[in-house]
């Protein structure tokens, strides 16, 4: 047995992904008040947006600001499809339709991304955000589609109030499930090296044969679709929906501040930053009302965070046990590697 | 074609006030590779600036740039001091997407600050020649519009001047050159970081007080803004000051037309038509460098 | 007009950045089962025409012609499935990456076989093999960034050679190694030469050049001026100009 298939059988399938999603799945037996649940439901959520804003960011390091305006689009789309009336299928058909929803627009991203994805890392995090305040607008303007600043009704849910959260919970759940899944999937594979490879160094990647392009715009694509079903289980919850809160860019701020709060690049690392995020969210909320101050407080803590913690938790957390553990000093740092650089070699 | 020369005109104006919004952007990525999204948020916050100046103080509102611009200056200064500094000196791989992160929570803090002190009420900076104009050639010219590219005209010209012809302009040209070299050949390029960043804020504090004199505004206003301003330098290529004037009279003069000719409510629309060719065309932008895999 | 004969041939490369030509009309030919050497003084843009022909900057005119192929705009990837691989100065490797993964990336592998696992057992061969041949087994699981300087040098030769290269490029191998790493990359380069593969060497340490390649080329402020044996460049005073002279 190789030293590389001795590290694989440490981490399992078994305690990577099924433990914690089993874990995860029992945490409405538990949690049974309904504020506590529909807490849990909005941190799944923070969750999926982190963990499937991670499949793109995390792999091939390009940091897309244009996914809450995909998660708008998802939501306007179920708002639309499912209509405002009764839901299908006794309330589980809006679930339903999520799929193919994601569907199209993970195939609509695919062009988005061709375009786009041709930048540099620079240009690509511009164009995203310039992305997401087109789309905002055009959620605005679009009155006979999106009802405007007026906003949309989506479909009521039939469940019943004691156990109104459940249903989004497991759908939220199954989201997140499907990230860690394709995460894992992608990690074991020549996918995943390829990806990391790309990350690291794109050209040289390029120059060993690495399919870059059609790389990155797959990761975008799949990462585009998950985050526009998560909108559109959002909007079945909320039941009705605006365009300032569907495509907004304070969401945006959030997913990449779990994403990096947990760890960037890591499986749970996204996951483990909503458990802190979202508690953290609502404890200001309420102590600070809906007014602007929550905004402030909230940008303080993300800059605080990001300033303190680049690295995110999972991966100082990590490197903090395997310091203690191992005696000698096993990593390299960066600014020895540096040093060990011939002097008078030009960039 | 009346209408046309008339757009033409409106768009030149406004382009010569992007200008001196985008340069400014574009000079703090050249200098410090930061892209500084929270510029359209400074911008708004210069407005409310200006208009409690020009409130309290009853000067003009051209004049309240006297004390705008350096208030700018000192928080672009400290804004690198405080949070990009620390992020650069990590050196960590990271330190990109950290900045571009910081500047958008900026943004987000700076516009809940702005809401809580002035309520989300529509303001707008009034004078007695605010709706005057004068007419040329058949043609009208709106008074504040031409004051305003006056200003941006005398501005940009005193940063070319400072940037081609003091110490400090060629050592923020290597900078945004080649910051090792520039290192390499003794430029402090930490404060230059930060003295460029303070200019870079100091212009987008210059062209609120003319912004909050043209339009309607309140904390909301960045979003729209920010989209154009990044187009813009986009367009013009990401750290030449060139491009980013250049790009802002393309830009200005194209929504304009788009307006005039077609209709005011696809305008907005084309600054985004124009990033996407570009992308496809030219992605380093009309005056970028395609540097070789570097950010 | 490109010669048959020449596995790389390169014609009239143009490149300045903001007023300095770099490159200019440059042409240069490398003829197959040769070591060819490029040297030339700093700035002579050696590493911006290898930057060229490999896809990496793109040239203002000039025509890039890899086995028989013509290429106006070369592209990484393009070249490297044409079998034309480089290596990089400052000796990049995928960091994170163990050795034998660095190595496992670099295979030639169809679309579908990113699909598959991340090292098949024929990966681990292919990779284990080339890393006994580098004298890197012992390091196949640490990640690149713990290994040494001259280690990831080594290792980067071997990821360029994984893809069975027809031509390889090497942007100054021995910069900033110690003399028994020199010897180790001459091994190398002389080994894989006799089993068929090109290779066109940038360098500074004439020694090696001399004692290595054949023929050598020799840039001065971006155009070639000499090209020939060791001793005919050795001999040509023109050399020796470029490089003292201005």
């Amino acid at each position: 047995m190789t030293r590389f298939s001795r590290s694989l059988q440490l981490d399992s399938w078994l305690v990577r992904v099924v433990i914690p999603l089993a874990v995860l799945a029992c945490v409405p037996f538990v949690l049974t008040a309904s504020w506590l649940l529909n807490l849990a439901v909005l941190g799944l959520m923070y969750a999926v947006l982190a963990s499937s804003w991670n499949l793109q960011a995390g792999y091939t390091g390009y940091i897309s600001l244009c996914h809450a305006a995909f998660f708008g689009i998802g939501a306007y789309a179920l708002a639309l499809w499912a209509g405002p009336n009764t839901a299908s299928l006794s309330g589980y058909g809006p679930f339903l339709l999520t799929i193919p929803i994601g569907l199209a627009v993970g195939a609509a991203a695919i062009p988005i991304g061709w375009v786009i994805l041709r930048t540099r890392h620079v240009t690509f995090a511009i164009v995203t955000i310039t992305l997401l305040f087109v789309v905002q607008t055009l959620a605005f303007n679009l009155t006979g589609l999106t009802g405007g600043s007026q906003g949309l009704a989506v479909a009521n849910p039939p469940f019943s109030a004691a156990s109104f959260e459940q249903p989004f919970y497991y759908a939220m759940l199954i989201l997140l499930a499907l990230c860690v899944v394709i995460f894992e999937l992608v990690r074991r594979s020549r996918l995943g090296l390829s990806l990391t490879a790309l990350r690291e160094d794109e050209e040289k990647a390029r120059g060993l044969g690495v399919p870059t392009q059609p790389l990155k715009i797959g990761a975008f694509a799949v990462s585009i679709a998950i985050t526009a079903m998560a909108g559109g289980v959002w909007a079945y919850y909320l039941t009705f929906i605006m365009p300032q809160y569907a495509i907004d860019p304070l969401l945006m701020v959030g997913t990449a501040l779990t994403a990096f709060l947990g760890g960037k690049g890591t499986l749970w690392g996204p996951a483990i930053g909503a458990l802190i995020v979202v508690p953290a969210q609502q404890y200001f909320a309420f102590r600070l009302g809906a007014s602007d101050l929550y905004l402030v407080s909230y940008a303080a803590i993300f800059l605080v965070v990001i300033l303190l913690l680049p690295r995110g938790v999972v991966p100082s957390l990590g490197e903090w046990l395997r310091r203690r553990r191992s005696a000698a000093a096993v990593a390299v740092p960066v600014a020895d590697r540096a040093a060990t650089e011939p002097v008078g070699v030009t960039q | 074609m009346h209408t046309f020369v008339q757009a033409l005109i409106l768009g030149v104006l406004t382009g010569g006030v992007y200008a001196l919004m985008s340069t400014g952007q574009t000079l703090v990525f050249g200098v410090m590779r930061v892209v500084n999204v929270a510029q359209g948020m400074l911008v708004i916050l210069s407005a409310y600036l200006s208009y409690t100046v020009h409130q309290k103080l009853g000067i003009d509102p051209f004049a309240t740039i006297v004390i705008v611009m350096p208030a700018m200056f000192a928080l672009g200064v400290l804004i690198q001091l405080a949070f990009i500094r620390p992020v650069k000196r990590n050196r960590t791989e990271a330190g990109f997407e950290q900045t571009l992160l910081i500047m958008f929570a900026l943004a987000v803090g700076i516009e809940g600050i702005v809401d809580l002190t002035y309520t989300a009420e529509y303001r707008s900076i009034t004078t007695s020649y605010a709706n005057s104009s004068w007419t040329v050639a058949g043609y009208t010219f709106s008074v504040v519009r031409v004051l305003a590219f006056a200003l941006a005209v005398a501005l940009l010209a005193a940063l070319w001047a400072v940037l081609s012809k003091t110490e400090f302009g060629r050592a923020v040209r290597a900078t945004v050159q080649n910051p090792t070299s520039a290192r390499l050949l003794g430029v402090d390029t930490e404060r230059i970081g930060a003295l460029g960043m303070g200019l870079g804020v100091s212009l987008a504090g210059a062209s609120g007080a003319v912004f909050g004199l043209i339009y309607p505004f309140n904390a909301n206003s960045s979003y729209d803004l920010v989209s154009r301003l990044l187009s813009i330098i986009v367009l013009g290529g990401l750290g030449s000051v060139i491009g980013a004037v250049v790009g802002s009279l393309t830009l200005g003069v194209a929504e304009a037309v788009v307006a005039a000719m077609i209709s005011p409510v696809w305008a907005p629309f084309t600054f985004l038509v124009v990033l996407i060719v570009v992308l496809l065309v030219r992605p380093q932008g009309l005056f970028g460098t395609v540097e070789r895999g570097a950010l | 007009m490109s010669d048959l004969r020449h596995l790389l041939d390169v014609q009239d490369l143009n490149r300045s950045f903001g007023g300095v030509q770099a490159v200019s009309d440059c042409s240069i030919a490398v003829a197959p089962h040769t070591i060819t050497g490029l040297i030339g003084p700093n700035g002579s843009g050696k590493t911006t025409a290898f930057n060229i022909i490999t896809g990496y900057l793109a040239a203002s005119s000039g025509e890039v012609c890899f086995d028989g192929t013509h290429y106006a705009r070369p592209d990484p990837r393009r070249m490297y499935k044409a079998g034309l691989t480089r290596t990089f100065q400052q000796a990049r490797v995928f960091p994170e990456l163990t050795a034998l993964e660095n190595l496992v990336v670099a295979a030639k592998r169809d679309w579908k076989a990113l699909f598959g696992p991340r090292a098949t057992a024929a990966d681990q061969r292919q990779a284990m093999n080339m890393l006994a041949e580098f004298s890197l087994s012992e390091h196949a699981a640490k990640k690149a960034a713990q290994l040494s300087y001259g280690q990831r040098k080594l290792l980067e030769f071997a990821a360029a050679l994984m893809g069975d290269p027809k031509l390889v490029m090497l942007d100054e191998p021995t910069a900033g190694v110690n003399p028994v790493m020199i010897a180790t990359m001459e091994r190398h380069i002389r080994d894989r030469h006799e089993r068929g593969v090109t290779f066109l060497i940038v360098e500074h340490d004439m020694n090696f050049v001399m004692r290595v390649c054949d023929p050598i080329i020799v840039l001065d402020r971006g155009t070639p001026i000499v090209s020939g044996t060791p001793g005919e460049v050795q001999a040509d005073p023109r050399v020796l100009e470029a490089y003292l002279g201005d």
